[in-house]
């Protein structure tokens, strides 16, 4: 029981996942594509996710306690098991990257002003390796714990932004051709319920009322998420590609001349956001870990996470502008493994019929 | 707490704590004060003659029985702005904080070509705020900060004090760097700059505004020398190097077309754009030979205490029309008959409709007069298009194709303006 966590607890995972990927560099990339239409691109892939869910949803009301491991060996097979599973370790620690080098980066050029990649990494590695060794149960009682305060710092910035829109964001003004293309680019910073499969068997739902919890925490914030970009695109318009912290510049651009500058707020909310988000990938991460090897038990996988986090990092393959470019290059082709494919099959085990069922309903 | 040690000796973040004490804390004690690092600049200036010149004008805190403010304006240059910023950093030998920079003077002669290409690295440093403000000077910016420091001395106005009322009372249109980058990357790739020029002065002066005489054409002055690579310091305390110069505010704008200059809007130009902007209050309109009512050859002086602003952009027979409804809520504050004043209580004076309609005149001529240089240049600063792609955008693509390029767009609007004067 140490490790089950309430529905309404996994909703909240969700919401900390689909913040911190998108609230920094995503909508300017995304402007550099399709303009203003970044805003239609986010709920197209959040509409992607949703399906995720549902699919997530539908799975764990046929098998409701059963791992993730259990259904696919004995529906897939252990080698195909295992792959999938490898799979997703790829997917987590890219993941992880990626957060990971936007957050140090805004950190880099917000506060220090200098690299300080020893002191970030004694900060967040310790912490979030912490959260994982825990246990999923206290990680997302934390959460819960923050959760409205989270919210409430997103809603005051949003509040801010909204105070200094002028206009709306000029939609429609992108091409089918650039609109695809650029949904597909950015396709990897979504995806982010696929958490869920990997912790299946510790959330339990019982009845529609609890699978409502889990839906409500995640639609509040793709609202947040989809009113940042509304309002981003509308406070900078066609400057909004040379602007990489959506989040805190749509409170930057305005000077309070008492308070000066209040993206101090965001500064703040930023700092939650990654740590909850890096610890929920890594969390997952480690599942999968054990998933491939099974004799090994979550010390060895956090261990084995620590070593190829800091060799990626040192190697410069998990840096910002290396990221970026494997986000917008290779990541996406990947994701149609992951993204797609992934939730197909487990759409299509989860509406599978058990054997004999039709003798059960001759007599 | 022993008890207490036993506790939190198993817990593995205890020990993370203490380490991350044990390695931050000594060297986080012992490290010398930001202030010895870091220099913090409070303006920008940018000039170019062979080599870029970027010069800053620095705020160093120094310890004092009170409290002394030392400013200095510190030169570097480079071949690039970035070169020139690291020029003046091993001049003060210091890092540069530009957290605090508010304003960014460009010499006018950069004007001359695309200034976007001069100003992008500006635009990229993450600590420098976006709502810096733009401002171009006739003079090399050195100068101008060198100025700047005497205007604080002798009249204790802080620079972005003084352009932060020109942008909420003459131009009323934002001009910070962002703007500018947003005009130029618009379609229009239209922006306005705030113009301070420098002017020789006559004594006791430190600044001066456009009914000086030196709001049309400020004299330029040759000395465009002061390119020696190094600190060009004076305390505010200290003698004024150039007593001789002041600047002055004419309130003035350039207007820019792809980042170039095109045209100076003046004072009463910028008023005339800013019939449409509801933003743009406490303006003066004066009204001469005023022969109605208990007037006889009056001149009237109004102040504009409030507005509003109904605009509507659309299509008439593939015609663009841009129409406004402007309500402005004047008050009559001072009347004058010749050489003798007005024996009357001007807050209670009733204004016959002649004048109102007089007034009402004048704003539409002011507007129709700016709008001209506008029309000329193509340049787009008062937000039509923007209506337009608002209003009817199929409807102004269409019209798009049917003409060369988006900058002939505002030669083809008409404009309905309706100017609706009510007494406060």
């Amino acid at each position: 029981m140490k490790e089950h966590i309430s529905p309404s607890q996994a909703g909240k995972l969700c919401a900390m996942t689909i913040f911190a990927n998108k609230i920094f560099l995503l909508p300017s990339l995304m402007y550099e594509g399709a303009k203003s239409d970044g805003f239609f691109i986010a709920l197209l892939l959040y509409a992607l996710d949703f399906l995720t869910l549902i699919v997530f949803l539908l799975l764990k009301r046929k098998y409701p306690t059963q791992k993730l491991t259990e259904i696919l060996e004995k529906r897939l097979g252990k080698v195909v098991t295992k792959i999938i599973y490898i799979v997703f370790m790829v997917f987590f620690l890219f993941k992880i990257l990626l957060t990971y080098s936007v957050f140090y980066v805004y950190m880099k050029q917000q506060i220090y002003q200098d690299e300080f990649t020893f002191l970030t990494l004694v900060c967040v590695l310790p912490v979030i390796n912490h959260g994982v060794l825990l246990g999923l149960r206290s990680f997302a009682r934390t959460v819960e714990m923050y959760y409205f305060v989270v919210l409430a710092g997103f809603a005051a910035c949003l509040l801010v932004g909204l105070g200094t829109m002028e206009t709306f964001p000029h939609f429609f003004s992108s091409n089918p051709s650039a609109f695809f293309s650029t949904a597909f680019r950015y396709v990897f910073s979504f995806g982010d319920y696929l958490f869920l499969f990997f912790i299946m068997d510790k959330v339990e739902i019982d009845g529609k009322k609890d699978e409502w919890r889990i839906i409500k925490p995640a639609i509040i914030a793709v609202v947040f998420v989809l009113a940042l970009f509304f309002i981003f695109y509308a406070c900078y318009q066609v400057t909004a590609f040379m602007h990489n912290n959506a989040i805190v510049d749509i409170i930057a651009i305005f000077e309070y001349s008492a308070l000066g500058r209040i993206d101090v707020i965001a500064m703040v909310l930023v700092m939650f956001l990654c740590l909850f988000a890096l610890e929920v990938f890594h969390y997952s991460f480690c599942e999968a870990f054990c998933g491939v090897f099974k004799g090994l038990n979550r010390t060895y996988s956090v261990v084995v996470f620590d070593v190829i986090f800091l060799a990626l990092y040192i190697t410069k393959i998990g840096r910002y502008s290396t990221m970026i470019s494997y986000v917008q290059s290779w990541l996406p082709y990947f994701c149609i493994l992951t993204e797609v494919l992934f939730p197909f099959v487990m759409l299509l085990l989860s509406m599978r019929k058990k054997k004999g069922r039709k003798y059960e309903k001759v007599f | 707490m022993k008890k207490f040690f036993k506790q939190v000796k198993n817990n593995a973040m205890f020990w993370v704590f203490v380490f991350v004490m044990i390695v931050f804390t000594g060297p986080a004690l012992f490290a010398p004060g930001e202030s010895n690092d870091r220099a913090v600049v409070t303006a920008i200036g940018v000039d170019y003659d062979t080599q870029y010149e970027v010069s800053l004008l620095t705020f160093i805190p120094t310890p004092n029985q009170g409290y002394l403010e030392t400013t200095s304006v510190i030169c570097g240059q480079g071949n690039t702005i970035a070169e020139a910023i690291y020029d003046a950093e091993l001049v003060l030998g210091r890092k540069i904080g530009f957290s605090h920079a508010k304003v960014t003077i460009i010499s006018e002669k950069l004007f001359n070509d695309d200034i976007s290409k001069d100003i992008d690295y500006l635009g990229r440093i993450a600590s420098l705020s976006e709502n810096t403000i733009l401002v171009a000077t006739n003079e090399t910016a050195k100068e101008f900060l060198n100025s700047a420091k005497t205007l604080e001395k002798d009249i204790g106005l802080q620079l972005d004090q003084l352009l932060d009322y020109n942008i909420r009372k003459l131009y009323v249109t934002d001009t910070s760097l962002e703007a500018f980058f947003k005009g130029y990357y618009s379609q229009v790739k239209s922006s306005i700059v705030g113009y301070l020029p420098i002017v020789e002065a006559s004594s006791g002066d430190a600044v001066c505004g456009a009914q000086d005489g030196s709001s049309d054409a400020p004299p330029p002055t040759s000395d465009q020398g002061g390119k020696s690579n190094g600190e060009d310091q004076e305390s505010t305390s200290g003698n004024s190097s150039q007593p001789n110069k002041k600047i002055s505010n004419p309130g003035q704008v350039f207007l820019l077309k792809g980042g170039k200059k095109v045209a100076i809007l003046s004072a009463e130009q910028l008023q005339g754009l800013n019939l449409i902007n509801k933003k743009a209050v406490d303006y003066n309109i004066s009204i001469d030979n005023v022969n109605e009512g208990i007037y006889n050859d009056s001149k009237l002086s109004f102040v504009v205490r409030d507005k509003k602003v109904f605009t509507r952009a659309c299509f008439k027979n593939g015609i663009p029309v841009f129409s406004a409804k402007v309500v402005l809520g004047v008050e009559l504050v001072e009347a004058t008959e010749g050489d003798k004043n007005v024996k009357m209580n001007t807050e209670l004076a009733s204004m016959p409709p002649e004048v109102i309609k007089k007034l009402e005149n004048k704003s539409r001529q002011q507007f129709a007069e700016a709008l001209k240089v506008l029309r000329e240049y193509g340049c787009d600063v008062i937000g039509v298009t923007e209506r337009f792609l608002f209003d009817d955008r199929k409807g102004y693509n269409k019209f798009l194709d049917a003409i060369d390029s988006p900058d002939e767009f505002l030669k083809y609007v008409n404009f309905d303006i309706c100017v609706q004067v009510e007494n406060d």
